[in-house]
């Protein structure tokens, strides 16, 4: 896959909630170039163009960052961490789309600079609308930074 | 004084007489003879100096005038101025000792008068009771003595027996003489019956009147009692001393025992020695006499009270002795040093150990602090697993029972879409118990941020909360005034919102509904109610209103998860207050709850 053509980089180690969110994004209309990763390395090698995407251009940043907490090998606030704390991609907009509900974690992803902090709902309309929803202000809504 | 001046006045009348019966002899012719007057007046003259005088110069006065009587009228004639010439000297001579008499007796009475009135204001005014009696019978008593017997006068002693006052006074051991005295400690008996401790001194004297006893009698009842209670002083502190808890000890400046208490012998002297001959170089090591004669001199020196701990052994055992040395002057003027000490040996031993046990303690609370911050740590990680991964499935039977539900729900029957409705709603309903759980022990872990807050202001915006879902319903809500109290803003929401929710769901089938929050003062603590006329709940089941999952009504008659109250009791028991429900099937429910901390009314 081209990887200019990402406008959303999904982390997410769920399978159910990978599809679900898929779905859901599609169903709201947004068919744009989504890349699913199922770690934190795998998120970290793609937006640093490491490993796999070594060949990635890092300038070609994605609209948008869905990001789990819960992940293997590197967790979310640690990939949230190394985002942040790059001038390269800082301005990236991160959504935490987590099942945690815990203050600590929402309190530490916003200290780190994540823009969105969203529980999923266990209700799959309520799911759907939340992703949709999200899709729709990130990506049409908001006017983020170019690099 | 006036009957002195009438004796002198005598005196010169009869010196005037006598001059003027000379000169009337010496001119009459001779042979008159005058001689005969001169014994009455001399006779009267010497009667005012002394019955003996007036003897005395009678019987001369009569030789005289023999002599007269004879030389004039004898049978020897004589010469007749010869005759008259002695006539005259024998007069001179007699007028002469008349008047040595008279002056002579005037000085003895002055002599006695004075001696006298110094007696008597000696005796009248004298502190001591005075009692002159003869032959046993008082026959005198000074001001003293009247006050001593309890008498109102004199004369209600004198004349009485001196046997009815002083007892064992015996003339028999008085028979020496004048001047014998006796001496003796006696009980007297008053006029009133009282009795005296008295000292009775009692001496014999010879007055012109005969032989009497002057007896002095001292009350010493004050000296007595002031002696009993100096004795019951000293007894009282030696047997405080005595069987004091504490060591005590007197030494002298230099170091000598000069007394040491009970306890003192038997530490450290149970051999007997005599007190004098100890002092702590025989008792103790030389090292610790020498400590001690350390602090005794410091004491001294310092003239000021010293307190500390000094060890010595007691029969080859090292004790801890808390003592107390200070300085004192003796009854000899000597600075001496008095001193206390107090065994806390086994004091110090309690101290060691609860010492050691506190460490000991301080490690094991540590070690448990661990072990418990460890648990919680699980205990955190344990929800959070709870709250990411059992929530993960559920949104998967949800999600894909819709999906179901979207791409094949028109090859479904009626009923296997009611069997998806069922999935679904069973996956949400587990997600629901899931986050209350999640609530419930969040309730227990935050901190509480308390605050002056509003319970009515937050009260009503609770119901308007809980009533936002449900516009259509009717419901008569009545919003007494609350006090101002201090607690968690947020939790007390939960708190109004759980209750009303509660109170709105079970009112559903009861037209009007009512529900009332107020609160009422009951021994000057707040109570706070919920009362509503909903369906109400059995008193039987109350206790299991307030447990986690305890329902009392089955989940198609009232949808919830059972945590609710669960909630409220916690967040109420974290403030310190308590809550308690009174209710009636079909007749309503009341929720009652109180917070710690004052509220203020207002």
């Amino acid at each position: 896959m081209p990887d200019n053509a990402v406008d959303i980089l999904l982390v997410e180690d769920n399978a159910n909630d990978r599809e679900l969110t898929l779905r859901s994004l599609k169903t709201h209309g947004f068919a744009h170039q989504i890349l699913t990763v199922e770690n934190g390395a795998e998120a970290l090698d793609f937006i640093f163009c490491q490993g796999e995407f070594v060949s990635r251009q890092i300038s070609n940043r994605p609209a948008l960052i869905l990001l789990d907490l819960k992940l293997p090998k590197v967790d979310g606030i640690e990939v949230l961490r190394k985002i942040k704390d790059d001038i390269r991609t800082k301005t990236i907009p991160v959504v935490v789309l987590t099942s945690s509900r815990e203050n600590s974690d929402v309190d530490e992803c916003y200290r780190l600079g994540a823009n969105s902090y969203i529980v999923k709902p266990v209700e799959f309309s309520d799911f759907s609308n939340a992703v949709g929803q999200l899709g729709l202000y990130w990506l049409l809504l908001n006017n983020a930074p170019l690099g | 004084v006036a009957w002195r001046f009438q004796d002198r006045q005598i005196a010169w009348l009869l010196a005037a007489i006598a001059l003027a019966l000379f000169g009337l002899d010496a001119i009459l012719p001779q042979g008159v003879g005058l001689g005969g007057f001169y014994p009455p007046i001399i006779a009267a003259a010497a009667l005012l100096c002394s019955a003996r005088a007036a003897v005395v110069l009678t019987i001369w006065c009569l030789l005289l005038l023999g002599v007269e009587y004879f030389v004039s009228a004898g049978p020897t004639s004589m010469d007749a101025a010869r005759l008259a010439l002695v006539n005259r000297v024998l007069a001179m001579i007699v007028v002469a000792i008349m008047a040595a008499l008279l002056i002579t007796c005037r000085r003895i009475r002055e002599a006695l008068s004075g001696s006298r009135e110094r007696y008597e204001a000696l005796v009248e005014s004298s502190s001591e009771a005075i009692l002159v009696s003869r032959d046993d019978v008082i026959e005198y008593a000074n001001p003293a003595a009247v006050r001593m017997f309890g008498a109102a006068r004199p004369a209600d002693l004198v004349g009485r027996p001196s046997g009815d006052f002083i007892a064992s006074l015996t003339h028999e051991g008085m028979s020496n003489g004048d001047g014998a005295v006796e001496r003796s400690a006696q009980q007297l008996r008053t006029l009133g019956g009282a009795l005296i401790d008295a000292e009775v001194v009692s001496s014999r004297f010879a007055d012109s009147s005969g032989r009497a006893v002057q007896t002095t009698i001292r009350d010493i009842r004050e000296r007595k009692r002031a002696e009993a209670a100096l004795a019951e002083s000293e007894q009282r502190f030696r047997s405080f001393m005595e069987n004091s808890p504490a060591v005590a000890f007197m030494k002298d400046a230099d170091g000598a025992y000069l007394y040491g208490n009970r306890l003192w012998h038997q530490y450290f002297n149970p051999s007997g020695r005599p007190t004098s001959d100890l002092d702590d170089e025989k008792l103790f090591s030389a090292e610790a006499a020498a400590e001690l004669r350390r602090h005794d001199t410091d004491v001294l020196a310092s003239d000021s009270t010293w307190q500390g701990q000094e060890d010595v052994p007691v029969n080859g055992r090292l004790r801890n002795w808390h003592v107390i040395k200070f300085p004192f002057t003796n009854v000899a003027g000597q600075r001496v040093l008095g001193g206390m000490a107090f065994d806390i040996t086994d004091r110090i031993a309690a101290e060691e150990e609860v010492r050691r046990l506190n460490a000991d303690l301080e490690e094991r609370v540590r070690e448990r602090t661990g072990q418990l911050e460890a648990v919680n740590r699980e205990l955190e990680a344990f929800t959070y697993s709870v709250s990411h991964d059992l929530r993960a499935p559920l949104r998967g039977m949800s999600g894909f029972a819709r999906v179901l539900e979207e791409d094949y729900g028109e090859r479904l029957d009626d009923e296997g879409r009611r069997y998806l409705q069922i999935i679904k709603s069973n996956a949400a309903q587990m997600g629901q118990l899931i986050d209350d759980l999640l609530a419930l022990s969040r309730m227990g872990r935050q901190p509480l941020k308390t605050a002056t807050i509003s319970l009515e202001q937050i009260a009503a915006e609770a119901f308007r909360q809980v009533t936002a879902d449900e516009p259509e319903r009717k419901i008569e809500f009545a919003l007494e005034p609350l006090p101002a109290c201090r607690g968690d803003a947020n939790l007390m929401q939960q708190v109004w919102i759980n209750l009303l929710s509660n109170a709105v769901k079970f009112t559903r089938d009861v037209t009007p509904a009512r529900i009332t929050v107020g609160s009422q003062e009951t021994d000057g603590e707040h109570v706070f109610f919920v009362r509503d006329n909903g369906a109400g709940f059995d008193m039987r089941y109350v206790n299991k209103l307030f447990g986690v999952f305890q329902r009392l009504h089955g989940s198609e008659e009232f949808a919830g998860t059972g945590v609710g109250l669960a909630i409220v009791k916690r967040i109420i028991e974290r403030h310190g207050g308590r809550i308690w429900a009174e209710g009636e099937v079909g007749r309503g429910a009341t929720f009652y709850f109180t917070l710690g901390d004052d509220c203020h009314a207002g």
